[in-house]
């Protein structure tokens, strides 16, 4: 049931022979397997109201799936909303499908970048992002390949459910999602309460602000928890 | 090739692809007991499967007649089935009219009609889950062609249920972790409204929702959900 090629990629990973989780191994296999300059393996909330990196490896990972959060746009959202692998070889030549993400993604001087959807069965957990500052799409198997790699990072991740350590999949959620996203969402409610409009709306505002003040999402929910900031109706 | 063993090999050959394609259990189940009875000399089989407290609960059989039901469930307490899900060895009995084992379960297998039975263990390395019971109306001991042939089923259903089992698992732990992600995000934002509702910081907001919680008998979660949709706000929780 294990083919020729998983079996392959099984023992690339072994060999690498790093510290680390099995997740975290296979994370990091996938920069010499794919040709990648990065990689992260990130949970993400059904409705992509949050998120949380499980599993990094390279730079800047992280931060491309944070941008994405809090944009609410890019690659990765769509890969996982839509159930399916995506490939970006090239962001220069996205069309604006995600003129925010695309703008600061180029920015930090990546031009590839690929999602791969996570799930067991149809239930979806995640996203396994990878990004090249070389533009160009998977070659040969390395579609194939990253298909794979991502079946087995949805296992690992919802082995760490499953291996003793963790019994409550609320503590797996809590031990492995950043801290630093709860406040955008306390900052959401309260400015749904200043604005007296809905959650989405509040979230918008948020966004909005941050957008035309070049600040992150995350330093405008902190002054609005820490009330050094407040929205009107 | 024997016409017999042409069919054999294409009963594998269905089990097998059941564990690489689209699984349907219900289907693996049948499979296996019809064959035993097409071909493989019994005239009744009946798949069991222990569950969560070691139960054996019959999940196939080929004879949906009560007396023959009954007889599988007798196995609970004493029976070819126990002892061969017990040991995770085949258990033979070739006459079960004259045998001394089992009396209760020989006594109405002999009135159902069946004189000789074989139980065959499910086991995958030194798990066993269940047990494959054949029954024979007339007495002696099961060929032994048959009886490996039956075996070699056993193992590969035993595989596709575990297999089963396992998605079932990993598939409720992914549910779970979903529902995880979702509190978080509605606790938190519920944190937000009552800290600008109460003009409090969010720290006391969430004490006051915990313990608000804790007083109704309700989880958090609902609780903030009903902060988020309008039906709690902070004069209710102080």
């Amino acid at each position: 049931m294990v083919s020729e090629r998983t079996r392959w990629l099984l023992q690339r990973i072994d060999e690498l022979d790093g510290p680390g989780t099995p997740l975290q191994r296979t994370c990091d296999a996938t920069l010499p397997l794919l040709d990648v300059d990065a990689a992260a393996v990130s949970l993400l909330a059904r409705d992509l109201s949050d998120g949380g990196i499980v599993a990094e490896a390279g730079d800047g990972a992280h931060a491309m799936i944070e941008l994405q959060l809090d944009l609410g746009e890019g690659p990765a959202l769509d890969a996982f909303r839509s159930q399916v692998d995506l490939q970006v070889p090239d962001l220069a030549e996205s069309d604006g499908r995600w003129p925010g993400f695309s703008q600061a993604a180029l920015a930090t001087g990546t031009r590839a970048v690929f999602a791969m959807w996570l799930g067991i069965g149809a239930i979806e957990i995640g996203v396994l992002h990878l990004h090249r500052e070389r533009p160009g799409p998977f070659v040969g198997p390395q579609a194939a390949d990253a298909r794979t790699l991502a079946e087995m990072c949805s296992t690992l991740v919802v082995d760490l459910g499953a291996d003793g350590r963790q019994s409550e999949p609320a503590d797996i959620a809590d031990a492995l999602l950043a801290p630093q996203r709860a406040v955008v969402h306390q900052a959401t409610g309260m400015v749904s309460v200043q604005i007296d409009d809905g959650l989405e709306t509040a979230l918008a505002r948020l966004r909005a602000y941050a957008f035309s003040h070049d600040r992150s999402l995350h330093d405008v929910a902190r002054d609005v928890v820490e009330r050094r900031l407040r929205f009107e109706r | 090739m024997t016409t017999r063993e042409a069919r054999l090999n294409e009963t594998f050959v269905v089990l097998a692809d059941t564990l690489v394609s689209g699984f349907d259990l219900t289907d693996l189940m049948h499979t296996l007991v019809s064959t035993c009875v097409e071909l493989l000399g019994a005239d009744a089989a009946g798949l069991l499967l222990a569950d969560g407290h070691g139960r054996l609960v019959v999940m196939g059989s080929t004879d949906e007649a009560t007396r023959t039901l009954e007889l599988f469930e007798l196995q609970n307490e004493d029976g070819p089935c126990l002892d061969s899900y017990r040991t995770g060895e085949v258990v033979s009995e070739p006459d079960l009219a004259t045998s001394r084992r089992w009396l209760d379960f020989s006594r109405h297998a002999v009135g159902a009609g069946f004189r000789a039975v074989d139980a065959l263990p499910l086991r995958i390395r030194d798990e066993v889950i269940g047990a494959l019971n054949l029954l024979r109306a007339a007495a002696g001991p099961g060929d032994t062609a048959d009886i490996q042939a039956a075996r070699a089923l056993a193992d590969v259903a035993a595989i596709g249920i575990l297999q089963e089992r396992l998605l079932r698992e990993s598939q409720l732990l992914a549910e779970q972790l979903q529902k995880a992600l979702t509190s978080r995000v509605l606790i938190e934002q519920a944190k937000g409204v009552l800290a600008e509702q109460g003009g409090i910081d969010v720290a006391e907001a969430f004490d006051l929702l915990r313990r608000h919680a804790r007083s109704r008998g309700r989880t958090v979660r609902d609780c903030a959900q009903d902060v988020l949709d309008g039906r709690l706000s902070i004069t209710d929780l102080t």
